[in-house]
């Protein structure tokens, strides 16, 4: 209770100081407040002065090789390009001979990354060098331009990105520090004063004698900072891109502002307390990765590096003049699209991937072919969650459980927040609360339900703890700049950190799922891995002090952005080890990294029940859809405050349709369990959560497909309808597959809604309650009641569905599919379904069912893409909705094999939709023909 | 259109060499032999008429007509699910099972196959592979024992309460008596107060009179003083003019005021130029209207004879009425300040009696009764506290003629003493009226509060419940206030006053709401639910805090043993107690 008692004391002084629930900015760093964003960012443009050597450019099959100077210290830089496989290419720059390494990250990446050859140099002289990548497609081109150091990609015979077109880049050379100490170190790297200071320093005679360099103040924290300057930074423009994307997290737009009037993006892992909506400050979790989006091709930029990192963001060339003059000849009114970014790094090397697309859903490939895709959840994950901070005691849960059942509630998990454990002690219950784990854990499965508890990174200092004894008898914890225990305070108190990059950590972390090590744990108890910025509520910007010291000797700055992602892998390692690899694993975390999608589902973390929030829920999740990390959603009705009725129903509405659907909140919040609620607020949250049980068999094959292509469930509408340049900014809408269009009413007291609806007047859409036809493109402004969820499915797409939702997810598996066939203006359809077990691995042998449906000329086909994989379900077809049906058919038959059978069917001429009534066949079925006449 | 589906579907199936699984008629999915005639799966006996199996099938709602091999396969036809009372095929529908040796029970058909056993008969898992087992004598067994149990423990309770209906009665009857006796009380303090009012207005009159003479005649004497104070300042001023003018040329030079040592303001032993100009107010003499306008203030601290009093004497005290008002507004300031300590410190005290009386067995119904009248008293005192205040002060605050003596000539006195008698005497009248009302008042209002069917909360009024967990101890008092208070220290916490009973229409009395207690830091005030059950005793069964500082309570109380008993359903009933 005592920690308890701080953390109020804490927040109560908190809100004296600022009464208005919003963030305290004074808590997060400016880029002027934090010396290396401030260093590079004030670099002049073109000023950079790094050249090529000319005669060390080498050519061969597989990498483009060259040396680069620094010409105002003669600085030596290695750079080497090699290509990977589906049309990216990789660029690395590093000191020739650095004083010591420089961190380059391991990890993120997929580990099997295939380089391929085809490299020659096609011409060269005394200015640039062009190198021909013949295995690309289309063929790309490489422009090295040596004075200054400028590198070009061209795709397809055009200028796709171009690096340091703007001489922005930069490395700045470890070095030995100078004695004596120059005295403006002491003064505090606070923005204005040290920019004064450099001004007053106009030549700026020693360019290792500028303050911040060896040492930083923010606020009552000190940077040691002792191995001096080592950012990097340097500026990318995508030639013909109208928008990038990307970057999560942010509490933004979808699409990337320019940031001349505003801080840069910044990438900083940082457990923000009631963060702010409209915002580029840094959140919990980093991807340094943008998608840059234009009418003819869309490209993808990596920028590895897991140190803080800010980027800015500006459009058009910044020499417009002369092509809005051409313009203006050519009586054509439209700048040449471009958009130019700059990047900015603490530390590392120029670690930078190039994904040439051409389309979008090629960079989403792309990506997940170098970051690695997410793997295919367990089916019940995919079902509806319910949370909060805290389910008291297992009274309380069995009692939660029992009370949504007696009003039929659906739902697949019930969580638990920190307050389960022993004193914030995680793997341990609180023995008065929690006193039979596994029987509550028994009790929530018999009814084909999982459960959930937190664990979290920090480690209560207690030497009774097992875990903080391990960690100290074993040598486990970060250190600090002395090599000391780094000692942080955070849920439990005075609290240690593991190093999850050793590797013996990320081992004894694993270990610590198996059965027989939490007690009281059993298969069906899933992790939750919140706190993993890491969240140090007495460190600088709340989380952990940059010179603190982890394995390898590297200092919390390289690696910052990491430490979440390795603690995530630790858990799912665990989590397969507790099953011999027998079950999938299920975790969701808080902060995320490059390839985080590879163990875990991430949540929007702490937002707060209004609107805006709300309405962010879309942008954030596309920009982690983009990201890689498809397996997205929000804390439903908002973690911090209460919701009301109406903002409570809308975000169910929204959120039944985003890949992770949890309910979660803030212990100081009313309870929201939907029992709570009256008849009609309930029946509309419960119609949200059957309607998400119905689409399962959709959800399920997006999540197959996903692990194979990269491409995620939740996508922006460009992704689907990437001629549409009106879709471009949209982001209140988005696309679930290729085949619906979800725009959930995010507004109060709304009784209309603007739906766009995208692409060109080849397309139809259908109301999929109503079936009513909307076969116009653009904007149609719609009625909605509290019940309405604006979901539209597109011509020309198959739906699967299970109609019969249960009261858990786990118990539809062998609930029959109704297909809903949208047809096209051809009369034309397609589509998937996929269908395994739900859980363990047997999938990866090959025991699964893909089922291809196409419908043409008055005929659904239906086939099993994989028969022999051995796969058997009890599924069976038991209707077939057909919409945009023109007039009713004279009959309906079901074809397998020679045998032809009649069906009943019912054909409604005001939806023009056909109900074909119970086909009968079973969905393995390797090869079926439902015929209209 | 129309095919016998079930036929040759099957015929097809067997066909082909697929595995295959069909939820075919008659197979698993409509009916069941229960030996007395074919039931419709899923449905009461009572209803099964209406499923005629030699006729096409007729919706319930009429939406459709399906034949009849349409019931029950799993297939939904009805807009209004009739056509699948057995299968989960169609949305928000029920299934009936009928738990032979236990209560039937509906579930929703989305539970049935679910591979989850729901009906303890096993009947809403049919499918081939359910690994269901009939529980349904051992539950039922288990279910009439706590049954028989809660039945012995409703009849204690119901016993219970008809004590309590019996004490209400009484209880009531007696407030009812009391309030007639009160008002027969009322009626004579109003007559006395009356009287009371009119003599002390009648000598009043005669009072004010002479007071109006005494204080005409005041105000003649002050002026004369104030005339002569004036003269004398004058003459004073005057003497030092005509000391000063020693030329007697109307005008004060520089050398006349250095000539007059007084005015040595250094004390150097000489009066120089700039010491004089200072007088002559800068300028090189001064006239007669300069002197009695300026010049004589600078001058009167060295040569008055008074030269080092106060320049300014402040108003005479008993000649001011704005200093008077200054006294009693502080005096009554002070009083308001010590009524108010005094009644936190009586209110404090109060409660610890109450405890002590209650913890020694004193609660009786008088008790409690005296302690809710005096209790409710000061709260009406504290609202009232306006009037009070009015009231109150003349008697709590010294007299001014206590104060200062007024000097009244020996008739007024008297005539002064006779009002202030009369003034006690009618406060006096006037507070027994009133305190005979507060009571009245006080008992309506218990009259009119709603004590639930046969009044049977009413003698619960003031007596209050203790409940101890791990961390606290909670304690309800009825229709009073909720507290919790850790059990390791530390003071005791306001979870809320008894604000309302908050069942639903149904059954009002099954809930109460406590409200407004000690607020949280960043959210509401604490508040918490009661909810009431039948029991034999009062007491809590369980306290919680499903929301930060939202209490709830499970509280059984007879009060809830309403008569006759609550049964199941009729049917289970009889059904037990044949096999009884």
């Amino acid at each position: 209770m005592e920690e308890k008692a701080m953390f109020r004391a804490v927040i109560i002084l908190l809100s004296v100081v600022f009464p208005a629930m919003t963030v305290d900015h004074s808590k997060f760093k400016t880029c002027d407040q934090s010396s290396f964003c401030r260093r590079n960012r004030g670099m002049q443009k073109g000023m950079s002065g790094y050249e090529v050597i000319q005669d060390s450019l080498e050519v061969t099959d597989d990498a483009v090789r060259a040396m680069l100077i620094n010409t105002k210290n003669q600085v030596e830089f290695i750079l080497e390009i090699t290509a990977l496989d589906k049309n990216s290419l990789h660029l690395v720059i590093n000191e020739k001979n650095p004083l010591h390494p420089r961190y380059v990250v391991r990890d993120a990446l997929f580990e099997d990354l295939k380089t391929i050859k085809g490299f020659h140099l096609e011409s060269k002289n005394t200015e640039k060098a062009v190198v021909e990548m013949g295995n690309f497609h289309p063929a790309s081109k490489i422009e090295l331009k040596f004075k200054p150091f400028t590198l070009d990609l061209y795709s397809g015979g055009d200028l796709v990105i171009s690096t340091n077109s703007r001489g922005l880049f930069n490395i700045e050379h470890l070095r030995e520090k100078k004695n004596p100490a120059p005295a403006v170190d002491d003064a505090p790297a606070d923005s204005e004063e040290s920019n004064k200071m450099d001004s007053d320093h106009p030549g700026q005679p020693d360019e290792d004698d500028v303050p911040g360099m060896w040492e930083e103040h923010f606020q009552s924290h000190f940077d040691s900072k002792v191995r001096g300057p080592e950012s990097i930074s340097c500026d990318f423009s995508f030639i013909g891109a109208e928008e990038v994307y990307g970057i999560p997290e942010h509490a933004d737009n979808f699409a990337l502002k320019e940031t001349k009037s505003s801080d840069p993006y910044r990438l900083y892992n940082l457990d923000v307390f009631e963060y702010e909506s409209w915002s580029k400050m840094a959140l919990y979790g980093s991807i340094p990765f943008v998608v840059a989006v234009g009418e003819k091709r869309s490209v993808g930029l990596l920028w590895l590096n897991g140190a803080e990192t800010w980027i800015d963001v500006q459009k058009g060339p910044e020499t417009a003049v002369m092509s809005s003059i051409v313009n203006l000849m050519s009586g054509s009114n439209r700048r040449s699209p471009q958009v130019d970014t700059h990047w900015i790094s603490e530390s590392g090397v120029i670690d930078v991937y190039f994904l040439l697309g051409p389309g979008p859903k090629d960079v989403m490939s792309q990506y997940g072919a170098l970051s690695g895709n997410t793997p295919l959840p367990p089916h019940f994950a995919l079902g509806f969650h319910h949370s909060r901070w805290n389910y008291n005691d297992e009274n309380d849960v069995k009692s939660v459980d029992s009370r949504m059942d007696e009003v039929n509630f659906p739902y697949d998990f019930l969580w638990l927040d920190i307050e389960h454990t022993d004193g914030k002690k995680y793997f341990t219950w609180d023995a008065v609360k929690f006193p039979h784990p596994k029987d509550m854990i028994e009790n929530l499965v018999s009814k084909g339900r999982k459960m959930v508890t937190i664990i979290d990174p920090h480690i209560k200092k207690d030497n009774g703890y097992f875990v903080h004894a391990d960690a100290q008898a074993n040598d486990l914890y970060v250190k600090n700049k002395d090599g000391n225990e780094y000692d942080g305070w955070c849920w439990p108190g005075s609290s240690g950190y593991l190093d999850f990059f050793n590797p013996k950590v990320q081992e004894y972390w694993s270990q610590q799922f198996t059965l027989d090590k939490y007690q009281g744990s059993t298969l069906d108890l899933y992790t939750w891995n919140d706190m993993n910025e890491p969240s140090v509520f007495n460190g600088p910007e709340i989380t952990m002090t940059k010179d603190a010291k982890h394995f390898g000797g590297w200092e919390h700055r390289d690696v910052h952005n990491i430490y979440g992602f390795l603690h995530v892998k630790s858990s799912f390692d665990g989590h397969l080890l507790r099953s011999g690899g027998k079950r999938r694993p299920f975790i969701l975390t808080r902060a995320f990294f490059v390839g985080s999608q590879r163990y875990a589902a991430v949540w929007t973390g702490d937002n707060t029940a209004n609107w805006d929030q709300l309405k962010l829920t879309i942008p954030m999740c596309l920009s982690l859809s983009i990201s890689g990390i498809g397996f997205c959603g929000a804390d439903v009705g908002g973690f911090f405050q209460n919701p009301d009725e109406e903002l409570l129903i809308r975000w169910y509405q929204a959120g039944a349709f985003q890949p992770f659907f949890r309910v979660h909140s803030h212990i100081e919040t009313a309870r929201r369990e939907p029992y709570l609620y009256g008849d009609e607020t309930r029946g509309l949250l419960k119609k949200a959560v059957m309607q998400r049980y119905t689409f399962m068999p959709y959800w399920y094959t997006l999540f197959a497909e996903y692990e194979h292509t990269g491409v995620p469930p939740m996508r922006p509408l460009w992704m689907e309808f990437t001629a549409d340049g009106n879709t471009l900014k949209m982001d209140d809408q988005f696309m679930l597959g290729s085949a619906l269009l979800i725009a959930p009413v995010l507004d109060s007291r709304a009784s209309t809604i603007d739906i766009y609806f995208p692409g060109t007047d080849a397309e139809v859409w259908y109301d999929i309650d109503t079936f009513k036809k909307f076969a116009k493109p653009g904007f149609e402004l719609l009625g909605v009641t509290m019940a309405s969820i604006p979901v539209y499915q597109r011509g020309g797409t198959i739906v699967p569905r299970k109609m019969r939702a249960r009261r858990a997810t786990s118990l539809m598996l062998n609930d029959p599919i109704t297909l809903f066939v949208a047809l096209d203006k051809g009369m034309r359809a397609n589509g998937t379904l996929y269908m395994d077990e739900g859980d363990g691995y047997e999938y990866r042998n090959g025991k699964y069912a893909l089922i291809e449906f196409s419908y043409q000329n008055g005929v659904l086909n239906g086939r099993n893409a994989n028969p022999s994989g051995g796969f058997e379900s009890k599924t069976w077809l038991e209707r077939v909705v057909i919409l945009g049906m023109k007039a009713a058919p004279k009959s309906a038959s079901i074809v397998v094999g020679k045998i032809e059978e009649a069906l009943h069917f019912s054909y409604d001429i005001a939806s023009e939709s056909l109900t074909v009534r119970k086909p009968g066949i079973l969905m393995t079925t390797s090869n079926w023909n439902l015929i209209i006449g | 259109m129309s095919v016998k589906l079930a036929e040759s579907a099957s015929t097809l199936l067997m066909l082909t060499l697929m595995v295959c699984w069909w939820p075919a008629p008659g197979v698993d999915g409509s009916e069941l032999d229960l030996g007395a005639g074919l039931l419709i799966r899923g449905i009461p006996l009572e209803r099964a008429a209406l499923y005629d199996p030699a006729k096409d099938f007729v919706c319930l709602d009429r939406s459709a007509k399906v034949p009849f091999a349409f019931v029950n396969d799993d297939y939904c036809d009805c807009a209004d699910g009739s056509d699948e009372p057995g299968t989960a095929a169609c949305p928000d529908t029920t299934f009936f099972c009928s738990n032979a040796g236990h209560v039937p029970q509906v579930i929703p058909s989305s539970r049935v196959n679910d591979g989850i056993c729901d009906c303890c008969d096993t009947s809403d898992e049919y499918q081939e592979g359910s690994s269901c087992v009939n529980t349904c004598s051992l539950l039922g067994e288990a279910a009439r024992e706590h049954y028989l149990k809660a039945m012995r423990e409703h009849e204690a309770g119901f016993k219970s309460r008809m004590n309590l209906v019996g004490e209400a009665n009484a209880k009531r009857n007696e407030l009812e008596a009391k309030v007639k006796e009160l008002k027969a009380l009322r009626e004579t303090a109003e007559q006395e107060m009356r009287d009371r009012e009119a003599a002390k207005k009648e000598v009043e009159a005669r009072e004010a009179a002479a007071l109006a003479v005494h204080r005409q005649r005041e105000e003649e004497e002050r002026q004369q003083r104030a005339e002569e104070e004036k003269a004398k300042r004058e003459e004073e001023m005057k003497a030092v003019w005509q000391k000063l003018d020693v030329d007697v040329d109307g005008l004060i030079s520089l050398a006349e005021v250095q000539a007059d040592l007084r005015l040595d303001q250094n004390k150097d032993g000489v009066v120089s130029v700039e010491e004089a100009r200072f007088f002559v107010l800068n300028q090189d003499s001064m006239t007669w209207e300069d002197f009695s306008r300026t010049g004589w203030i600078l001058m009167r601290p060295y040569v008055s004879d008074g030269a080092r009093k106060p320049m300014f004497t402040p108003p005479e005290a008993d000649h001011d009425p704005g200093w008077l008002l200054f006294v009693l507004f502080a005096v009554g300031l002070a009083a308001i300040l010590f009524l108010c300590k005094q009644q936190e410190e009586e209110e404090e005290h109060h409660q610890q009696q109450e405890e002590e009386k209650r913890e020694l067995g004193q609660g009786e119904d008088e008790h409690a009764e005296e302690e809710r009248g005096e209790s409710e008293e000061e709260e009406n005192k504290a609202e009232d506290f306006q009037d009070d205040y009015e009231d109150e002060v003349p008697d709590d605050v010294p007299e001014p003629s206590v104060v200062v003596d007024h000097g009244y000539d020996e008739e007024t006195q008297l005539l002064v003493d006779e009002a202030e008698k009369a003034r006690k005497e009618f406060n006096e009248a006037d507070r027994t009226l009133r305190d005979l009302e507060h009571e009245l008042n006080s008992i309506s209002a218990t009259l009119e509060k709603d004590f639930g069917p046969e009044d049977a909360f009413l003698p619960l009024e003031g007596q209050c419940m203790e409940h101890t967990d791990r961390e606290y101890l909670y304690k309800i008092c009825w229709f009073g206030q909720a507290t919790q208070k850790p059990r390791h220290g530390g003071g005791e916490t306001k979870l809320g006053s008894w604000k309302a009973w908050a069942g639903p229409e149904s059954n009002p009395h099954e809930k109460m709401m406590f409200e407004n207690g000690l607020g949280c830091w960043n959210g509401p005030n604490r508040s918490a639910h009661v909810h009431l059950t039948c029991g034999k005793e009062n007491r809590i069964v369980s306290a919680s805090e499903p929301s930060r500082c939202m209490y709830h309570f499970d509280v059984e109380t007879p009060a809830m043993c309403a008569h006759p008993p609550a049964l199941p359903e009729a049917s289970s009933h009889l059904q037990w107690h044949e096999e009884l």
